[in-house]
């Protein structure tokens, strides 16, 4: 809770959560970019590329579809770890899915960079409550 | 015998010793021995004969004979001639020789006209011969009359319900009943009733060769109540077709002769029937044992540790596809088990007698002679003496290859099931996931769209992503109708295709994009057979495939296909083998036939192809297989049944 709410990554493959994502967070009052990523090598790429040095674009929120062509949601969650050591902060990871499946939920809670796994599509609302957890309004 | 006549005995004794040699010559010629004493009962004279009779020879002439050793015990030559000369009466008598040989002694007077008695004739003529002849003659009659005086047999005949139909006459001596008190009426009346049902069983048991029956001892009752032991021995009379009429017997009395050791044999008998007919049962058993062995493909096997002497039934052999023989140990059957269980065969014979065993079965593979794999279990027990010395081995195996097989197909069928489910999950997964996605992009799409403000560049794209969301929507829809299709009524459509024909079409139909990817493509279809299939499953797979194999190219490597064709038994084998880019199979194998899987990302796929051809091979009884290198190339194997 010690920062504002800034910079959120969506990776999907699906144009139109990608774009609603963003229409979202800009009403939610997110101020600096969001960045789609339809790919999670791209997204990985963005990120191994900030992490070497720290970096204020390096995000806070990260919005991970589970499923996707080629790597999906697990892949880059299991890359990601891989990165984590070498960063300064360490972003919200938020898993975006219309899976409602328990078995992906209960996948999910194995890795501690998950904060929750949240239904689409994403609302206000759902982005106010991220914020008061883990941000500064 | 004519010498002994008067005159001869007349002829002086100088006459008689002059002819001395003739004498003896005829003597000899006749069989005959003769000796002359003096008065003083010297030897003057004796025959070559005399020799067989006394220890003579020419020493003795002069000598007494009481002094001459005789070869015969009882002879008192002395005594009689004392008598001879006192009375001039003649003696004759029977000697036997040591040797066995019988001889007439003859002893008489040797009178001189004028001086009286002047000596002895000791004659002794050979009847061997005749005594034996005589001997043997009254054996055979003692014999004849034995059997004359003993006559024991009756013969009688029956018809075929036991009444007596004819009796010999000698029955009246016996059981004392004339003939015809017994015609026409049951022999079974003169039987003991506890005898009645050994009898009636004996007489079942004719020869079917001559219809001679076993001698049966039994008693049968006299008309004056005693009951004789007899022995009974008699054979079918049979009509001129064969059919049984009658049985014609004897009875012998042997009533005398059951003495102790008839008894004996009459109970050894007795004995040896029953050991008969229990080795008969047993036989008998032996023979269910070996069926029920057949039946259940079951051997059993005895090893003797003291003598290191295995047995083996012979459908162990069976078992082991080898052929029964003598002089084998167990070696002869390790050599037909599995080389990779043989260690465990032995590990467990090891521990079997050590006791360290954790079941006393075992199961392994075994090669037949021609190679192919039978599995067995062979079931070991030990038998230990008082301190636990093993004395015996005893085991049974059994022929489980139809066990094992129907074991191994219900796995399968079990492991296909878990498959089927695990797909069905994947495909209720995916198809929840993608319905849900574009719904759920309608409902957000919906709640920001800006009613108040309708013409905004925004409100523009939120329409457009509503009627994108919406044709994913409608796309998803249509895929699942397509999907859930297949599989069903399949048989009903099925058709004859040649797959040459299929292939052909094919590419035809994709000869843009072939010419477009400037791919070459090698076809050999070898005897590509006709299929009795369902066509557009077999066009789409067709399609699918080769498509794939030019969408997914290499972007440098210049694309190229080949499609073999290798005809099995009951299987066709399709080989698409392509140069591109390629997938990691480690990796992505269990998603690669998924629904909605991409592995590139480059083009526009939407990861239903695979997902196509696996749902439409199974559908036509089939199976896909992937091989494959990244940035060499994919092989897909496509195994259709014919």
């Amino acid at each position: 809770m010690t920062q504002t709410l800034r910079n959120v990554f969506v990776i999907d493959d699906d144009k139109a959560n990608n774009f609603l994502c963003k229409v979202i967070l800009e009403e939610a009052g997110v101020q600096s970019p969001v960045q789609s990523f339809y790919m999670v090598e791209d997204a990985l790429k963005v990120l191994s590329s900030m992490s070497e040095h720290v970096s204020d674009e390096f995000p806070d929120l990260i919005l991970l579809d589970v499923n996707l062509p080629g790597a999906d949601g697990w892949d880059f969650l299991d890359n990601f770890r891989k990165l984590s050591g070498q960063k300064a902060k360490l972003p919200i990871v938020y898993m975006l899915t219309s899976s409602l499946y328990q078995e992906d939920i209960d996948k999910a809670a194995g890795y501690p960079e998950v904060k929750e796994f949240l239904p689409k599509p994403l609302t206000i609302e759902l982005v106010d409550k991220i914020r008061q957890q883990y941000f500064h309004a | 015998m004519k010498l002994f006549n008067k005159n001869l005995l007349s002829i002086p004794p100088l006459g008689l010793l002059e002819l001395k040699h003739e004498i003896d010559e005829v003597l000899t010629t006749a069989g005959s021995a003769a000796y002359l004493l003096n008065e003083n009962l010297e030897i003057q004279f004796f025959s070559s004969k005399t020799k067989e009779l006394y220890n003579i020879s020419n020493e003795s002439l002069g000598k007494k004979i009481s002094e001459v050793e005789g070869y015969f015990s009882e002879c008192d030559v002395t005594y009689y001639a004392n008598k001879i000369f006192e009375t001039g009466n003649r003696y004759r008598g029977k000697v036997t020789t040591t040797q066995g040989k019988h001889y007439m002694k003859r002893m008489a007077p040797y009178t001189s006209g004028e001086r009286g008695i002047i000596g002895v004739i000791v004659a002794f003529i050979d009847i061997t011969e005749v005594e034996n002849a005589k001997l043997e003659l009254e054996k055979s009659e003692h014999r004849f009359r034995d059997i004359v005086e003993c006559s024991t047999d009756y013969i009688f005949e029956l018809n075929d319900k036991g009444v007596f139909t004819f009796v010999s006459k000698q029955v009246e001596d016996i059981l004392g009943y004339a003939p015809e008190e017994l015609v026409g009426r049951r022999i079974a009346e003169l039987l003991l009733p506890e005898e009645l049902p050994r009898i009636v069983e004996a007489s079942k048991t004719f020869d079917a060769h001559n219809g001679e029956q076993n001698a049966t001892i039994h008693h049968i009752i006299k008309k004056n109540g005693e009951a004789i032991t007899v022995d009974s021995r008699a054979r079918t009379i049979s009509d001129e077709h064969g059919k049984l009429i009658g049985y014609r017997a004897t009875h012998r009395d042997i009533t005398s002769q059951i003495t102790a050791e008839k008894e004996q044999k009459y109970l050894s008998r007795i004995l040896e029937n029953k050991v008969a007919e229990r080795t008969q049962e047993l036989k008998a058993k032996q023979a269910e044992l070996l069926e029920a062995q057949r039946i259940g493909k079951l051997g059993n096997w005895l090893y003797d540790c003291e003598t290191g002497v295995t047995s083996w039934s012979d459908m162990i052999f069976t078992i082991f596809d080898l052929e029964p023989k003598a002089g084998i140990d167990d070696s002869y059957f390790d050599a037909r088990i599995h080389p990779e269980d043989r260690g465990i065969v032995k590990k467990h014979k090891e521990q079997m007698l050590d006791g360290t065993a954790v079941s006393e079965s075992v199961q392994y593979r075994i090669l037949d002679s021609h190679d192919n794999i039978k599995y067995a279990e062979t079931t070991v027990s030990v038998i230990r003496d008082a301190t636990g010395k093993p004395l015996k081995i005893a085991g049974v195996t059994q022929d489980i290859t139809q066990l094992k097989l129907q074991e191994e197909e219900r796995k399968k069928l079990i492991a296909d099931l878990l498959q089927r489910n695990k797909d069905l999950q994947q495909f209720n997964y995916i198809v929840s996931h993608n319905l849900r996605a574009p719904v759920t992009n309608l409902i957000g799409l919906t709640g920001i769209y800006d009613k108040t403000l309708k013409h905004t560049a925004r409100n523009e794209e939120v329409i457009q992503n509503i009627r994108e969301s919406a044709e994913n929507l409608e796309e998803v829809l249509r895929d699942l109708s397509h999907i859930l299709h297949i599989g069903s009524n399949v048989s009903n459509i099925k058709e004859d295709v040649d797959l040459d024909v299929a292939i052909r079409q094919v590419l035809k139909t994709l000869e843009m994009q072939i010419a477009e990817s400037g791919a070459t493509i090698k076809t050999d279809y070898g005897k590509a057979p006709k299929l009795y299939t369902v066509k557009s499953y077999i066009t789409s797979i067709l399609y699918n495939l080769i498509s794939n194999a030019i969408k997914y190219r290499h972007c440098t490597r210049p694309l190229e296909i080949a499609i073999n064709v290798e005809v099995g038994e009951k299987k066709l084998k399709i080989f698409f083998v392509d140069s591109g880019l390629g997938i990691d199979i480690a990796k992505n194998n269990s998603k690669l036939f998924g629904l909605y899987k991409r592995f590139h990302t480059h083009t526009d796929g939407k990861g239903i192809g695979l997902y196509l051809v696996k749902v439409q091979t199974e559908a036509l009884g089939g199976s896909i297989l992937v091989e494959s290198e990244i940035d060499k190339g994919t092989t897909f194997i496509l195994s259709l049944p014919i």
